[in-house]
């Protein structure tokens, strides 16, 4: 579902005024986005699916105190998101990694298939894991999230430039570990390789 | 925006696939998350609904929980209100001021002494409560005062009956009683003949007439004087016999030539003679005039029964300035 700026400012605006199904489209627009990104700070899927709706109570209690003020609304919550993995991160004493422990379906793929598809996945695995933290996040935020430059910077607390730094010396890093054209300069642009609930293009 | 590789779309496509595989939320988990969330959505809508609806009562009931903490406070104040309000009407001429005599009466010592002592504090403040009403022209708590002032001093009098010493320190008090009186009603007679003035003065003169009356009762004949045993006394008795004005000489019997048979025979007997009926006018009339005459003409040393109190308050109706 793809949904401008301008509506969401206005779904934004009737829920605040207590529109349950205005509620129900913020959550269908962002909540893959949003599992996504947790699904990649915490080890365990029921661990991000907790926390997925721990982000969406936390936003809708405070809504009320939500102002625009040209803040956008992805950037706020995906701002309660990254609070939510440190907080549960520093309360389980969890390593905040990527991992999942069930891949999703592979279709009618054999299991030759399957198995390169697996070998591809852990060693993307592997290439996050050598990033650093804040890499990490920018990864997360661009690439799995769909964030725009600004909305990682928002999310993240930190200034625009910062994110296509981190975004940069991590796709670096990453392409070294995996072996893909080093010679050529990596784009800090992620738009082509967006998931589909991306919105916006930093 | 810079160009972007194959070596970046590549790594995109990866990351994508990686997402897909391994970051995707089951379909059935994200119902069950839409669900909660939804429905946490709706409570805190109506929680929030009936926050507005409730919210003017629990602001009343805020209101209502001032109030109950304001009620102490208030109950002090009606209390307050209720002890000024009474201690104003306690006070001569008002509604509770013959109360307020009883419940003081009520609780006099029963020692004699002490009684008698609390008497004359009465008395005293009886007094004090009359000046007052005359300093600032209050006719109606002049006469309260007086009135009460009346009652009390019979009362001590029968009180310190058969005690010598009691009964001199009443006659002293009320001696000093009429000095302040007579000072009042002095001072009020120098003033233009205002009704209130005079209706005050006519209270106060009656009061010094009282309270000669009881100092004449006390000192009865028969009753050991300090100076009796000299039988010098009759000069005493002329004087106020003469006019047939004695102390008591609102008395319509007519007591005051008591007085002055009396001084004669005290004078002539030099004390042979006791007791109240040796009045020249032969009345006796007033056991006032026959005791006057007996103490002037005292010395005798035959005591003769102390006679009940018999001062009467001046019941005579007051003048029209009261």
């Amino acid at each position: 579902m793809t949904i401008d700026d301008a509506a969401i400012e206005r779904l934004v605006a009737e829920a605040r005024t207590g529109d349950s199904w205005a509620f129900g489209m913020i959550f269908d627009h962002y909540h893959d986005s949003i599992y996504r990104f947790i699904a990649s700070r915490v080890q365990r899927p029921s661990d991000a699916e907790d926390l997925t709706q721990l982000v969406f109570v936390k936003a809708l209690e405070a809504l009320p105190r939500y102002e625009s003020r040209g803040v956008p609304f992805g950037g706020w919550l995906f701002r309660l998101a990254r609070n939510a993995v440190i907080d549960h991160v520093r309360t389980r004493h969890e390593h905040a990694e990527l991992d999942s422990l069930i891949d999703a379906a592979h279709g009618d793929a054999g299991p030759d298939e399957i198995a390169v598809v697996r070998q591809e996945l852990d060693a993307v695995r592997a290439a996050l894991a050598g990033l650093t933290d804040e890499q990490k996040e920018a990864i997360a935020l661009r690439f799995f999230a769909g964030l725009s430059a600004r909305e990682a910077a928002e999310a993240m607390g930190k200034q625009e430039g910062t994110i296509r730094g981190l975004q940069f010396r991590a796709i670096a890093s990453m392409r070294r570990q995996l072996g893909i054209d080093v010679a050529t300069s990596p784009s800090i642009d992620p738009v082509a390789t967006r998931p589909a609930s991306a919105t916006q293009d930093g | 925006m810079q160009a972007r590789d194959a070596g970046t779309i590549e790594l995109g496509r990866r990351l994508e696939a990686y997402a897909r595989a391994r970051l995707s939320p089951d379909p059935r988990a994200t119902a069950r998350t839409r669900a909660r969330v939804l429905r946490e959505a709706r409570l805190s809508y109506e929680a929030s609904r009936i926050a507005v609806h409730v919210g003017p009562a629990i602001a009343a009931s805020r209101q209502s929980t001032r109030r109950r903490m304001l009620m102490p406070i208030l109950a002090a104040a009606v209390w307050l209100g209720i002890a000024v309000g009474t201690n104003a009407a306690a006070q001569p001429g008002g509604l509770l001021y013959p109360t307020r005599m009883w419940v003081e009466t009520a609780l006099l010592p029963s020692d004699p002494v002490a009684r008698t002592e609390a008497e004359l504090d009465r008395l005293d403040a009886r007094l004090a409560e009359a000046l007052n009403g005359a300093a600032h022209g209050d006719r109606a708590a002049v006469g309260a005062a007086l009135d009460a002032y009346y009652v009390i001093a019979d009362d001590v009098l029968a009180d310190s009956a058969n005690d010598p010493g009691l009964e001199d320190r009443v006659a002293d008090a009320l001696d000093h009683h009429v000095a302040l009186l007579t000072a009042i009603a002095d001072r009020l007679a120098d003033k233009e003949n205002l009704t209130a003035s005079d209706a005050i003065e006519r209270n106060i003169q009656r009061a010094i007439d009282h309270n000669a009356a009881v100092i004449q009762s006390i000192t009865t004949p028969g009753k050991p004087q300090p100076d009796g045993a000299t039988g010098g006394g009759g000069a005493g008795g002329s004087g106020t016999g003469a006019s047939g004005t004695g102390a008591s000489g609102t008395d319509a019997s007519g007591t005051g030539g008591a007085g002055t048979g009396g001084a004669g025979t005290g004078g002539a007997g030099g004390g042979a003679t006791s007791g109240g009926g040796t009045g020249a006018s032969g009345a006796g009339a007033g056991p006032t005039g026959g005791a006057t005459g007996g103490a002037n003409g005292g010395g005798s040393s035959q005591k003769s029964p102390k006679p009940t109190p018999t001062v009467q308050p001046d019941h005579t109706p007051r003048g029209p300035g009261r």
